[in-house]
C-alpha cells in the first residue's frame, strides 16, 4: 500500500489523531460511528436473509470499513459517506433478495 | 517511518480480519436462533437424552418388498426429537391399494405397522421399533360435496391444504387444531381440538370415517354405522386401523373482527361464562397466559373473533410474516439470553403492531382500530415460529384438561409446580373443550384445557426434570378432577393413566378385538398395555422410573429386535416390570 501524499503521523500510531481540521475529525468519527451501528443491522440481516447472504453482506460491510479506515486521512468526507453507501447497499440487497430470491421475513 | 507505516497497516488488516471473523460468528449464531430446522423432517437432536447411542440400522433383512419402502432399516423421530427409533422402513402411500399391499406384506413378514402423519405426537405414538411405518402425507386428496356441505378428505392432507382448498369455495372447517401443519388423520387419531370454542374437538365435526383394518377390509364408520369402531378410531392413536378418509362438516368462511384484551386470569372464567359462552357472535377464542415471573399465569391476553357485517369479497389467505424475527426472540428467551419479562411485554405491546389484519375501506373509515380477518386466516397458524435448530434443547408440548370451575385452583397448582421445578415455559394457553363421547375420552364433561409449551435441555438431567414436572402436573390435574392429553411424552405411570382414563383397559381390549394380531402398534400402546411386546422399555426413559419398582424393573434398550445389532446395548433383561403403583409424584420422585 502506498500513499500519494504523506499521511500525517500520530503519537500513538493509531492514525486517528491526525492534525486535521475539526470538521474533518467530525466527519471521520461520525462516519465510523454510524458504520459500526450499521454493522448491527448487517449482522441482524439473518432475520431476513439466509446465512450465505449475511456472509456476503458482512463481507461488504467489512470492506467498507476497510475503505473508511484507509481513506480517513485523505478523504474524511468519504468516511462520512461510507455508512450511507452501506445503508443503501443493504436496502438494495434485501429488496433484491425478497424480489428475486423469495426471502421471507 | 516506513516500518511504522507497515506496522499500522498490518495491524489494521489484522483488526479488520478479526472484525470480519467476529461478525461471521455472530451471524452464524443469529442463523441458529432464527433459522428453521434443516430438511423436511424437522430437527433431529444430535444427542439422545438418555446418553445411549443411537439405534443402529440393519435390523431386518427382507428382500422382496411389494411396495416402495424408504429409509430401509433407518431411523425415525418425532417432533420432540428425543424419540429416534429404528424402523423397518417407511412407505409413503399414495393409493389405497398401496396401503393394503403394505398391510399384507407386514402381516406376511410379521412386522408391526405404525401410521404416521407429521409425527408431532411426542411419545412414539406414530412409530414402533422395527415396524413398517405408513407415512400418509402423500395420501392427501379431497373433494367437496356442495349439496351436503361435507368435505371428504384423505387422511394425509394437512389442515393447511384443507383450508387452501376450501378458502376459494367460501367454506371453512368447523373444528381443527390450533396449527394447520398437521394432518387430518393425525388430528382425528388424537382427537385434537383448537380455537373454535363452540365446536370443541375434531370429533364433533367428523361425520364418518373410512378405515382399513389389519386384514385389509375397509369399513365406513359413523355414529350410526359401526359406531364402536367410529368412537374407538377417533382418539384411537392409530391402533385400530388406517384411517383412509374423513368426512368433515363444514361451515362458512366469514370475516371476523379480531380483538384482544389484557385481563387478570382470575377474571377469565367469569368473562367466558358471562360474555362468550352461548354468545353466537363470538366464533373463535383462546387465551395466552403470562410467562412473566411477576405475573406468572396470573395475567392473560384474551383473543376473540366476533362476527361482523362485512360484505366485501373475502381476501385470499396470506402466509404468516416475520417468522425469523419472532423465532429469534423466542429462542433468545428460551435460552435465557432475553428475559421472560421482555417476551411477555412483546406479546402484550409489540406483537399487535405486526398483526395481520384485513381492513376494508369502509371499515377503515368507521373504526381506525378495526382488525378484520377471515375465519380461514385465523385458523391458518403454522408452527414455524416455534420450530428451531438449537442443537441442545427442544420444546415439549403438554396439555391438561380440568373442569371449568376448577381452572383457577388448577392454575395455582400448575404455577407452583412450574416454579418449583424452574421449568422454562415458552407459552401457555387456555382453550375450550366439550364433553366427548369417544372411547378414550379426555373430556368427561365440559372443560378448559391448558396447553403448555415447555423447553428442555437435551440431556438426562433435562429429561428427568421434564418427567418430574409432567408427573406432578398430571397429579395436580387429577386432584382437580382433570385429565391429561395422551399424544405427548410417556413420562406418566400406568397408575396415572388409569386415574385419568379409567376406561383404558377396555380401550386396549377393544384394540385387541379389532386387531388381534397387534398389527397396528406404537410405543405408547407397548408401554402401557398389558400385552406389551418389549417390557414397555422402548425409548429413552426406562421403565424403572420413580413410578416403577426398582427391584423388578427391566431396562432394555433396543435389545430384543428381530436381528439384534452388535452395537446395541443390553443393560439387563428380565421379566416385565409390574404396573407402577402410582400415587403422588412428589413422594415418589
Amino acid at each position: 500500500m502506498s500513499y500519494s501524499t504523506p499521511v500525517p503521523e500520530t503519537e500513538g500510531g493509531t492514525g486517528l489523531r491526525v492534525r486535521s481540521s475539526r470538521p474533518a475529525q467530525l466527519a471521520i468519527w461520525t462516519g465510523l460511528t454510524l458504520h459500526v451501528l450499521l454493522g448491527v443491522l448487517y449482522l441482524l440481516s439473518g432475520l431476513l436473509a439466509p446465512f450465505w447472504a449475511v456472509v456476503a453482506l458482512w463481507t461488504l460491510w467489512t470492506g467498507l470499513l476497510g475503505v473508511a479506515i484507509h481513506q480517513r486521512a485523505r478523504r474524511p468526507i468519504l468516511v462520512a459517506a461510507i455508512p450511507i453507501v452501506g445503508l443503501v447497499a443493504w436496502a438494495v440487497a434485501i429488496w433484491a433478495g425478497f424480489a428475486l430470491f423469495g426471502w421471507e421475513a | 517511518m516506513g516500518q511504522l507505516r507497515q506496522f499500522i497497516e498490518r495491524r489494521s488488516t489484522l483488526s479488520l480480519l478479526a472484525v470480519y471473523l467476529f461478525g461471521i460468528a455472530v451471524a452464524r449464531q443469529v442463523e441458529v436462533y432464527a433459522g428453521a430446522p434443516d430438511g423436511d423432517g424437522g430437527k433431529d437432536c444430535s444427542v439422545r437424552a438418555d446418553g445411549m447411542p443411537f439405534p443402529e440400522s440393519g435390523a431386518v433383512q427382507i428382500r422382496d418388498v411389494p411396495v416402495p419402502v424408504e429409509d430401509r432399516n433407518g431411523t425415525i423421530n418425532d417432533a420432540s426429537c428425543l424419540d429416534r427409533t429404528r424402523v423397518f422402513g417407511v412407505v409413503r402411500a399414495q393409493h389405497e391399494e398401496e396401503i393394503r399391499a403394505a398391510l399384507e406384506f407386514a402381516q406376511e413378514e410379521g412386522l408391526h405397522v405404525s401410521v404416521a402423519g407429521k409425527r408431532h405426537s411426542m411419545g412414539g405414538q406414530a412409530f414402533f421399533r422395527d415396524a413398517l411405518v405408513l407415512d400418509m402425507q402423500d395420501y392427501n386428496r379431497m373433494s367437496l360435496d356442495e349439496e351436503t356441505g361435507v368435505l371428504r378428505v384423505q387422511s394425509g392432507a394437512t389442515w393447511q391444504e384443507v383450508l387452501n382448498y376450501l378458502h376459494p369455495l367460501g367454506y371453512s372447517v368447523e373444528a381443527m387444531q390450533a396449527v394447520d401443519i398437521l394432518t387430518v388423520g393425525g388430528s382425528v387419531a388424537v382427537n385434537a381440538h383448537g380455537i373454535d370454542h363452540r365446536s370443541g374437538s375434531v370429533a364433533s365435526s367428523v361425520r364418518s370415517l373410512r378405515i382399513m383394518l389389519a386384514d385389509g377390509s375397509v369399513h365406513e364408520a359413523s355414529r350410526t354405522a359401526e359406531p364402536e369402531l367410529f368412537y374407538a378410531a377417533i382418539g384411537g392413536y392409530g391402533l385400530f386401523g388406517v384411517i383412509l378418509e374423513v368426512d368433515l362438516s363444514l361451515t362458512d368462511n366469514e370475516m371476523y373482527r379480531f380483538d384482544r384484551r389484557i385481563i387478570d386470569t382470575a377474571d377469565f372464567p367469569a368473562i367466558f361464562a358471562n360474555e362468550i359462552d352461548g354468545n353466537d357472535s363470538y366464533r373463535l377464542m383462546y387465551v395466552h397466559l403470562s410467562t412473566d415471573p411477576r405475573t406468572f399465569l396470573a395475567e392473560a391476553i384474551l383473543y376473540t373473533y366476533e362476527t361482523t357485517d362485512f360484505d366485501e369479497p373475502i381476501p385470499p389467505l396470506r402466509e404468516t410474516g416475520y417468522v425469523r424475527g419472532a423465532r429469534f426472540m423466542v429462542n433468545l428467551v428460551k435460552t435465557g439470553i432475553l428475559d421472560q419479562r421482555l417476551k411477555w411485554f412483546g406479546q402484550k405491546h409489540i406483537l399487535p403492531l405486526f398483526r395481520q389484519c384485513y381492513v376494508s375501506r369502509n371499515e377503515a373509515l368507521r373504526e381506525s382500530e378495526a382488525c378484520l380477518v377471515s375465519r380461514n386466516q385465523a385458523l391458518s397458524q403454522s408452527l414455524e415460529v416455534l420450530e428451531n435448530k438449537l442443537p441442545d434443547n427442544t420444546d415439549i408440548l403438554q396439555e391438561y384438561f380440568v373442569p371449568r370451575q376448577r381452572i383457577l385452583p388448577f392454575l395455582d397448582s400448575m404455577r407452583q409446580v412450574l416454579q418449583n421445578n424452574e421449568a422454562v415455559l415458552i407459552n401457555a394457553s387456555v382453550r375450550v373443550v366439550h364433553q366427548e363421547d369417544i372411547s378414550l375420552n379426555y373430556a368427561k364433561e365440559d372443560m378448559f384445557s391448558v396447553v403448555l409449551y415447555l423447553n428442555q435441555k437435551v440431556s438426562s438431567a433435562g429429561n428427568e426434570k421434564m418427567a418430574r414436572v409432567t408427573r406432578q402436573l398430571i397429579d395436580a390435574a387429577a386432584d382437580h378432577g382433570g385429565t391429561f392429553y395422551l399424544p405427548y411424552q410417556l413420562h406418566y405411570s400406568r397408575a396415572q393413566l388409569e386415574r385419568a382414563y379409567p376406561e383404558i383397559d377396555s380401550f386396549f381390549a377393544l384394540k385387541r378385538e379389532y386387531d388381534p394380531t397387534l398389527t397396528f402398534m406404537n410405543q405408547w400402546y407397548d408401554r402401557y398395555a398389558d400385552d406389551s411386546l418389549t417390557s414397555g422399555d422402548i425409548g429413552y426413559l426406562p421403565r424403572n422410573s420413580p413410578h416403577s419398582e426398582p427391584e423388578t424393573a427391566t431396562v432394555v434398550f433396543w435389545a430384543d429386535g428381530p436381528v439384534p445389532h452388535p452395537a446395541l446395548h443390553v443393560l439387563s433383561t428380565g421379566p416385565r416390570a409390574p404396573p407402577a403403583t402410582g400415587g403422588s409424584s412428589e413422594t415418589e420422585a
